[in-house]
């Protein structure tokens, strides 16, 4: 006579081998086997049968797995939202921390005026690319330029600002409000390339599969 | 027998649906479903938990670990309003197509 507990002991560790390995779905997966199980042998099955008809009607654990790994994809599009909020958070801290060295330093009105225009221009840029940009970037299609031009936006960024440090800077002999106006505004394409190459690769990796394997 | 694609296209919204009457578990929904197309919508079972949870990480729906009557283990799902405005949409949606092929196949018959 079947052991049904042990054959549903060994078909969680068929379900593990095939990668089913997070607990949630697993419990979930046995908790239907067991309802099966008990519904076939209410209609009159034996143990045996009923086993293996609720085993064959939950499905083979390789393509359960394929359809969970989908689910997974969404979990990168929480993690994207989540790099948005840090990204949102890193400007904020940078706006008020640059208003607040202009604050410390003394800076002429005309040092205020440039120095404001650069945070300005920054929020203006940022604002426009998340308001207008999401309609551009279906005109490209292949999802190997989308990722590639945000790619290179995120890096461009991180060399602009290598290149304002070491090459532009030392060209110049700056008092401290004329660096900090500066600085300002060499990070105005170190914050604003990397906005670009985020969204750029969003929208090229966000599209969650309506496929399922129903 | 209904074909897969459509099988697979229509599982949403009828997820959706059936859990706007309330809240349900995986098992009860394949039953449902099974019982309400005189079995001929025919979902391989294990298939419904990825769709059941890509949903919830969508925020359509939510879930809870709850016991049967017996005691068991069971995870109950229910509506979220983001899923009942998903629900709508699907309405809307399926309402046209149904209407555009009632139409047509009304002059067919004509």
């Amino acid at each position: 006579m079947l052991d049904l507990e042990k054959s549903i002991a060994d078909w969680r560790q068929q379900m593990l081998a095939a990668g089913i390995q997070t607990p949630v779905p697993l419990e979930e997966l046995e908790s239907h086997l067991r309802e099966e199980i008990e519904r076939q042998m209410k209609s009159g099955a034996n143990a045996q049968t009923a086993f293996l008809i609720a085993v064959e009607d939950v499905g083979r654990g390789h393509l359960l797995k394929a359809e969970f790994k989908k689910v997974g994809g969404m979990d990168k599009e929480r993690q994207r939202k989540c790099a948005g909020i840090i990204y949102a958070m890193t400007l904020g801290f940078y706006l008020l921390a640059t208003i607040y060295a202009f604050a410390k330093n003394g800076l002429s009105i005309s040092q205020w005026r440039l120095g404001l225009a650069s945070l300005v221009t920054l929020l203006l840029l940022v604002y426009s690319i998340w308001r207008f940009a999401p309609r551009i970037f279906p005109l490209w299609a292949s999802q190997r330029v989308r990722s590639s031009v945000g790619l290179m936006g995120g890096i461009s960024g991180m060399v602009w600002l290598i290149a304002f440090v070491y090459l532009i800077l030392p060209g110049f002999d700056f008092t401290t409000s004329q660096l900090l106006v500066a600085i300002s505004w060499a990070m105005v394409p170190t914050l604003v390339l990397p906005s670009t190459a985020f969204l750029m690769l969003d929208r090229s990796e966000s599209q969650p599969s309506k496929s399922t394997g129903l | 027998m209904i074909r897969k694609e459509l099988v697979a296209a229509s599982a949403e919204p009828m997820i959706l649906a059936l859990l706007a009457k309330g809240e349900s578990y995986g098992y009860a929904i394949i039953q449902e479903v099974k019982a309400r197309s005189g079995g001929k919508l025919q979902w391989t079972d294990g298939m419904l938990y990825p769709v059941l949870h890509r949903m919830e990480s969508r925020g359509l729906i939510r879930s809870r670990w709850g016991e049967s009557e017996t005691g068991r283990k069971r995870k109950y799902y229910s509506l979220k309003k983001d899923g009942k405005l998903a629900m709508s949409k699907h309405h809307e949606q399926w309402s046209l197509v149904h209407s555009v092929l009632a139409g047509l196949q009304k002059e067919y018959y004509a």
